[in-house]
């Protein structure tokens, strides 16, 4: 997957048509203060032997991704989901430190997208 | 105004939603499904936005006890879901919804046109 995949710049534009800048800022500081503690809960779940609460918490982190355009986190969470899903701990403690740095790309990539459209 | 209700658990997605519909309807969240079935206990909903993957109870179960209840059997329910397979929307109907829309939403046009036709109809 290529960075113009892995990130399509159309969707912040797209979401700004849609409900305006207010809003998109709102549901942007909504993703940067929810990412974190999804990738907590999946730790967590992973931790407890809860694989349906990491599940939830990977569909959840997906759903967002897809929102603001991250594809590339978005399809690493659905795989994750899949796997929680499928009780497969291992794939799923494999894919961890992967969706941690996805995270931290779709944070860098969304923040300077916020600063270059002045929301 | 038109009463619709938002049953979604992931918090940007309601502000989406919220921010779509709250020009033309009300609007009530809730995060589950068993607050959302008490909530329409008090006010009943003109049509209902269910997100298929809660936390608890999910939108397929929520639906049965909507279906089950004579005084919203016959409010019109929406899936809302992830999924986005070409043969989900024939899935969703058989299961009873009456419409289902995909996420993440890239139209507002589109929601709130599936809508109008539920609520007018």
């Amino acid at each position: 997957m290529n960075a113009n995949t892995w990130f399509d710049e159309h969707a912040l534009p797209r979401l700004e048509r849609m409900v305006g800048v207010q809003v998109l800022g709102e549901v942007l500081d909504l993703y940067f203060e929810n990412a974190p503690k999804r990738v907590a809960a999946v730790r967590a779940g992973l931790g407890s032997e809860d694989l349906e609460a990491a599940a939830l918490a990977l569909h959840d982190l997906k759903s967002s991704a897809g929102m603001l355009g991250v594809s590339g986190l978005q399809q690493l969470a659905e795989e994750m989901e899949r796997l929680a899903r499928q009780n497969d701990a291992d794939g799923l403690r494999a894919r961890v430190e992967p969706l941690e740095a996805a995270v931290a790309r779709a944070d860098s990539l969304l923040r300077d997208a916020r600063v270059r459209r002045g929301v | 105004m038109k009463k619709i209700a938002v049953v979604e658990d992931n918090p940007d997605n309601r502000l989406l939603v919220r921010a779509i519909l709250e020009h033309d309807f009300v609007v009530a969240e809730y995060e589950t499904g068993t607050a959302a079935l008490e909530g329409f206990g008090v006010e009943r909903p003109d049509l209902v936005l269910l997100d298929i993957s809660l936390p608890g109870m999910d939108g397929v179960e929520v639906l049965k006890r909507i279906r089950a209840d004579a005084t919203l059997a016959s409010v019109p329910v929406i899936a809302l879901t992830a999924h986005a397979m070409a043969t989900d929307r024939e899935q969703f109907l058989s299961a009873g919804f009456d419409e289902y829309v995909a996420k993440p939403i890239t139209s507002e046009v589109e929601l709130l046109g599936k809508i109008e036709r539920l609520i007018e109809r």
